[in-house]
């Protein structure tokens, strides 16, 4: 039999073969070595795309997006609807104004080609030969354009519409204008209509195009629409019709829409935030650290900016003002790079925003009996309920108000560690040692049997949220929206969602502490992390369901659940 | 599937059903469930097809905006997803080909965009989300509109063929077909990057 094309490996990882085809590839590919290779390594191409194609914005950014969208669509309709030109919104956008320019050069040649037109009645002028003659005989004197070429310039741009002022006519002021004094015409009679088509070439006009007449305008992709679809579009739409070419919003294009008129920034969660003008900025920013070892503290954090952040998301004392603050810090450090540090601009993200005065930084190791560093274990100040992860080295590092706090230590196949850390004595550094688990050991962890047969208890969603509903909003919000992500995961039964709603989990799991909910919380990223895997098992999905199961089975109380999650781990361990 | 995960589905189906109706009738109250209930859906089609958080935003903000122009010629009864990620592809592609003739360098650069908003994941990811992760982004990045499309919608939305067929508007053999090409022209750019021999 000939090997299987990389179409037909393709199509089978991906279910896409059906009835004999699937068998047959399926039984060549159980005896063809190379073509079970090219199969993995198809797999995992696939699956190292997963993390470069994803991201998640966060809940923040989608409790906010809605109500964005509503704005959006208003300011949609508004602009539609604004009849006169608006000069002052012209000269906001760059974009605009680069518009306004061109469309200013456009009418100084037009004028200059009028004036020529009317020299040219000369009967003297009108000769070519002669023009050309006078101008050889008097090179220093200003030279009127030829006629033609300023002819051909001038129709090439859209006059601008309400919406070009807007900016959200796209950009490439200069291009329409090169590109239509590019195409000189010797016919300037016909160069009227040319250059307008070309224009329609240009980056702009193109989007037009696509505004008019593809799919976008009309995305129609299942269903022709009934008869009456468009009238109904029209009534109902707050934007009636196919625009005209030059109200055509660019499509993916960052158009300059009102509300991005006013300089804005995106904060982690991916709100825009609105920058203050410097007067505004009242509030002192904290200046960015200009010591070496704070600056090797910049870089650490930068490597793991988002851990910080989700740490000082979980900070009790995090509120949107603070985020704003820090936000405002951040335009601050932009605006002004403080000396000595050593490439301001290149860290924006991690740029100081310590919210809280007096913070000190705790810093340490986490290692085993055998004195080996622990990589990836979780260090958590309780009673600020900050957590951080442990790098490669087994260090980490938490700010801390000045006093004493209760450090919790927890990482897959250890006990946890609790202990009191001191911040004034922090400086040495921290030192935790980790005992393993013994419990992975004995026999009733691993136990099948009747456990077998018992289904894990479920808890459904409103006993859990019941259970949260003790805790602060922050966790509850995070809990829910985890809740639903798995519920979509569940709907969908797809091995990508429950990845998602593994992470929502954890993310649910940073905020909380020790505690019946904690092991719930790990239950159900248990339970996502080996659904993930039961759907789309790969190595990544069977490392991070063993990693979950075991740290949940080592927290719960003997039960079903538990003898569920053993069932399981054995199943996904090699 | 549990019958009550089907049940709870096709009542899903109603529901949304209505809203729609609302939603043609001009309700922007139930417009804004819809978007409620597809946002991650279109973020993450958005994210894929742009690699950059803002422009992502931005793409996702305006698939649901020409989603609400066009919602009259939406017939009630069909999935939305597809169409959502048919305006949302068409729209990327749109950006594609402005792109093309301006170049701009994203807001950040990618690897400090996967560092910034994905190192929250699991340490597993995050290992993978280092050098390699970067050539991949930049050999996707190399790859044809409708290469990074079908791919994206494959791996990360992990829609069967006939619904890539659906939302591309192409039949089910190009979805494979250029599938197959994609994976293959990403696989040679990464290894032109990365030095190894394909």
């Amino acid at each position: 039999m000939n090997h299987l094309t990389d179409e037909e490996l393709g199509a089978y990882m991906d279910g896409a073969l059906k009835g004999r085809d699937a068998e047959a590839a399926g039984r060549h590919i159980a005896n063809c070595q190379p073509c079970r290779e090219a199969l993995a390594e198809l797999a995992a191409q696939d699956e190292s795309l997963k993390p470069v194609l994803a991201h998640d914005p966060g809940e923040a950014y989608f409790e906010r997006f809605a109500a964005r969208v509503d704005e959006r669509i208003a300011a949609a309709a508004a602009s539609r609807a604004r009849p006169a030109f608006d000069l002052g919104r012209l000269f906001r956008s760059p974009r605009a104004l680069a518009w306004a320019g061109g469309v200013a050069v456009v009418v100084v040649g037009g004028g200059l080609a009028l004036l020529t037109s009317r020299e040219s009645l000369l009967p003297g002028l009108r000769d070519r030969d002669l023009a050309v003659r006078l101008e050889r005989s008097a090179p220093g004197e200003v030279k009127p354009a030829p006629s033609s070429e300023i002819q051909q310039a001038r129709p090439a741009v859209p006059p601008p519409s309400v919406d070009d002022a807007e900016g959200t006519v796209p950009p490439a002021s200069p291009g329409p204008v090169q590109e239509a004094s590019g195409v000189a015409k010797p016919d300037a009679a016909t160069d009227k209509s040319e250059g307008a088509l070309d224009a329609r070439r240009t980056p702009a006009g193109s989007l037009a195009k696509e505004q008019a007449g593809s799919p976008i305008e009309t995305p129609v992709p299942l269903a022709r629409p009934a008869r009456d679809a468009k009238a109904r579009a029209d009534e109902f739409a707050p934007a009636p019709s196919p625009a005209p070419p030059t109200t055509s919003a660019p499509a993916g294009a960052r158009p300059a829409s009102p509300r991005r008129a006013t300089e804005v920034r995106r904060n982690e969660a991916g709100e825009e935030v609105p920058v203050r003008p410097p007067t505004e900025r009242g509030l002192a920013p904290t200046p960015p650290p200009t010591t070496g070892e704070e600056r090797a503290g910049l870089v650490r954090r930068k490597r793991f900016a988002g851990l910080l952040d989700a740490a000082k998301k979980s900070a009790p004392t995090e509120t949107l003002g603070a985020m704003n603050a820090r936000d405002r810090a951040r335009a601050y450090s932009f605006a002004q790079p403080p000396a000595g540090t050593t490439a301001p601009g290149a860290l924006p993200e991690t740029a100081p925003a310590r919210s809280a005065e007096g913070e000190t930084r705790v810093c340490g190791e986490v290692r085993d009996a055998a004195d080996r560093p622990v990589a990836g274990a979780q260090v958590v100040l309780t009673d600020l309920g900050r957590t951080t992860t442990t790098d490669a080295t087994g260090r980490f590092c938490v700010n801390a108000p000045s006093g004493e706090h209760p450090l919790s230590v927890m990482a897959v196949g250890y006990v946890e560690s609790r202990q009191r850390v001191r911040t004034e004595d922090a400086e040495a550094g921290v030192r935790v040692t980790l005992a393993a688990v013994s419990v992975l050991q004995e026999k009733g962890m691993l136990r099948t049997g009747r456990a077998a047969a018992t289904r894990a208890q479920v808890v459904t969603p409103s006993e859990l949220h019941d259970g949260y509903s003790v805790l602060s909003d922050t966790i509850r919000r995070v809990v829910r929206e985890a809740q639903r992500i798995e519920a979509d995961a569940a709907s969908r039964r797809s091995a990508a969602h429950y990845d998602m709603a593994a992470r929502a989990w954890e993310r649910a799991l940073r905020r909380l502490a020790e505690g019946p909910l904690e092991i719930e919380t790990r239950r159900h990223l248990a339970e996502a992390r080996y659904r993930a895997w039961e759907i789309a098992p790969n190595s990544r999905r069977a490392l991070a369901a063993v990693e979950a199961l075991t740290a949940y089975a080592g927290r719960a109380p003997g039960g079903p659940g538990r003898d569920e999650a053993a069932r399981r781990l054995q199943r996904v361990r090699p | 599937m549990e019958p009550a995960a089907r049940r709870t589905q096709s009542g899903d189906r109603e529901e949304e059903a209505g809203l729609l109706r609302a939603a043609q009738a001009g309700d922007t109250v139930a417009f804004g469930e819809i978007v409620r209930r597809y946002q991650r859906a279109v973020y993450r089609v958005a994210f894929a097809l742009t690699r950059n958080p803002g422009d992502a935003d931005d793409l996702a903000q305006e698939t649901f905006v020409r989603a609400w122009q066009a919602i009259g010629r939406f017939r009630v009864g069909e999935p939305l997803h597809p169409w959502l990620a048919r305006i949302a592809t068409n729209l990327a592609f749109s950006l594609f080909r402005h792109r093309k003739r301006r170049p701009e360098t994203p807001l950040e650069p990618l690897v400090e965009a996967g560092q910034q908003w994905g190192v929250e994941d699991d340490p597993a990811e995050r290992v993978e989300q280092d050098e390699r992760a970067a050539h991949l982004s930049a050999a996707f990045a190399g790859l044809k509109p409708e290469h990074q499309t079908v791919l994206a919608l494959r791996v990360v939305e992990e829609q069967s063929y006939e619904e890539i067929a659906t939302t591309l508007g192409v039949p089910v053999g190009t979805v494979m077909s250029r599938l197959s090409r994609a994976r293959a022209e990403l696989k040679a750019r990464l290894a032109a990057r990365t030095g190894e021999r394909p």
